[in-house]
């Protein structure tokens, strides 16, 4: 029960970065101010997310593999936001 | 109207405004997304069939259809992409053809 | 109406919306990135019709690949704005034929949705009955690798075939492919594919295995796979996919592999692609595995042929 409601309030904590990261999404500027906002929803966003079903995991497998794919997102939106940024620089320049 | 039949009419109407737009769509990329979405609409209506025999254990035939048709449409879909670069690179570029005057 | 069919409806909902809105906007790059918002949806929109298998693959396969060939092919050629070639009458009126067209054969198929009787279930139960011949505990599984493996057989012919066609396709103006970065690739993609190769490679390895008890298999992890291969010839290793010599055996593998396993169950056992109850998990395993690995070079095939593809003016980014 009350890992339940551990649940929900994390899960909901997440869900609310991610609403900040679409908010900043769709009402910033600039290319890289975009991708901060992404970076806060992706990042924290899908940590409160994660951190709220590691507290319904049955087995430290399943928690082990939540958090392999955490890791494995923030992998990914890291390389994406610096390839991103990085072509937008160079395009700038040539 | 339960789970399974909103999901057909979901999946039937995906299936028809996919159909349409890749008939109707002018850009040929275009095309290629609307042709992959009406798929999807297809898959969504074969995973109901599945869903309608019992939600708890769903018939795994459809469902066995459904992901050999995904693997399908990624194939489809990248010899369309070449078909498309084909088909745009002698639309911009007439005068390489090896044939003149025919685009 | 309880909270989880709220939620179904919301998500069928945004299923539609976005769907529709993917096909109205008017730029390419725009309708491919809702096209991938799309895929994901629908990835969700399995999950809660009692189909993770599915999931897994439409966010492998559909969103994962699919969104990879169609942004190569976006950012190779310039994002073409509303520019259609044709008149505007002529445009109204296709969409306004299409339209009508659709809308009849939509009234046409909610009614035939509608009148649908009880489900029988007969299928279902007779893979529930056989299941304990097939050496695997899994339905899906059963089903494709033991019940119907002759349409797997197909479906990796398929794939051969379709990176065949596309590898035909494509122009090179030299012998050797392009180099996928011109300046060599950034240490971002360089690093991440070090990083990820053994990972993915690890997971591709326990999809496979645990397709045979839960959800998971051979198509999941050959989607893995193609990923592997795409990361480590993005990454500068270009002989990770194969070319030149040996990319028409690396697409036939599969098909000769299976094709030689339908033959010794001919030969040996009880028939054309029969699997005898004691020997069918492991050659099941066996097989899955030569799958995952037919559809990993496949896919990955058919991402380099369109990537190392040479605009007309010599400028291949």
């Amino acid at each position: 029960m009350i890992l339940d409601v551990v649940s929900a309030a994390l899960i909901a904590l997440g869900c609310v970065f991610f609403a900040a990261g679409t908010v900043g999404l769709l009402r910033f500027a600039d290319l890289n101010t975009r991708l901060h906002a992404l970076a806060k929803a992706d990042n924290v966003g899908l940590g409160f997310v994660v951190a709220g079903l590691l507290a319904q995991a049955d087995h430290p497998a399943i928690a082990a593999k939540l958090v392999l794919i955490w890791a494995l997102a923030l992998f990914a939106a890291a390389t994406n936001g610096h390839l991103l940024a990085r072509a937008e620089t160079t395009e700038g320049d040539a | 109207m339960n789970t399974a039949e909103l999901a057909m009419i979901l999946g039937v109407t995906l299936a028809v405004v996919g159909s349409v737009g890749t008939l109707v769509i002018a850009d040929l990329l275009r095309r290629v997304v609307a042709l992959n979405i009406a798929s999807g609409g297809v898959m969504v209506v074969l995973i109901a069939l599945a869903y309608r025999v019992s939600p708890d254990e769903p018939d795994p035939v459809p469902q066995a259809l459904v992901l050999t048709g995904i693997v399908i449409m990624v194939a489809v879909t990248g010899v369309a992409l070449a078909l498309v670069r084909r088909i745009e690179a002698h639309e911009t570029a007439p005068g390489d053809d090896d044939r003149e005057g025919e685009t | 109406m309880s909270f989880g069919d709220a939620v179904d409806l919301v998500i069928g909902a945004s299923v539609l919306v976005v769907a529709i809105v993917a096909l109205t906007v008017r730029r390419r790059d725009t309708a491919v990135v809702l096209f991938l918002v799309f895929g994901v949806l629908l990835a969700t929109l399995w999950a809660r019709l009692a189909a993770p298998d599915i999931a897994l693959a439409e966010a492998a396969l559909g969103a994962g690949v699919t969104g990879a060939l169609l942004m190569d092919t976006i950012t190779s050629s310039r994002p073409r704005e509303a520019a259609s070639s044709r008149p505007w009458p002529k445009r109204i009126l296709g969409w306004a034929g299409g339209a009508v067209a659709g809308g009849a054969v939509l009234v046409a198929l909610v009614a035939a949705v509608r009148s649908l009787s009880e489900p029988q279930g007969s299928l279902a139960q007779s893979v529930d009955e056989d299941m304990g011949r097939t050496g695997v505990e899994h339905g899906i599984t059963a089903v494709l690798l033991n019940f119907r493996s002759y349409d797997t057989l197909l479906e990796v012919a398929v794939l051969a075939v379709a990176a065949l066609a596309t590898v035909s396709f494509i122009q090179r103006q030299s012998p050797a492919p392009p180099e996928p970065w011109p300046g060599g690739p950034p240490l971002a993609v360089r690093g991440l594919a070090r990083i990820l190769t053994p990972i993915l490679l690890v997971v591709a390895v326990w999809l496979l295995v645990a397709g045979t008890t839960r959800p998971g298999g051979a198509f999941q992890s050959g989607a893995v796979i193609a990923a592997v291969l795409i990361l480590l010839h993005l990454g500068g290793w270009t002989h990770a996919v194969p070319q030149g010599r040996w990319r028409g055996w690396g697409l036939m593998v599969g098909l000769i592999a299976f094709i030689g396993v339908g033959g010794a169950g001919a030969v040996v056992g009880a028939g054309w692609l029969v699997l005898d109850p004691d020997w069918a998990g492991t050659i099941i395993l066996a097989l899955e595995a030569v799958l995952a690995v037919a559809i990993g070079i496949g896919l990955a095939t058919i991402f380099v042929a369109n990537r190392t593809d040479v605009r007309p003016g010599g400028d291949d980014t």
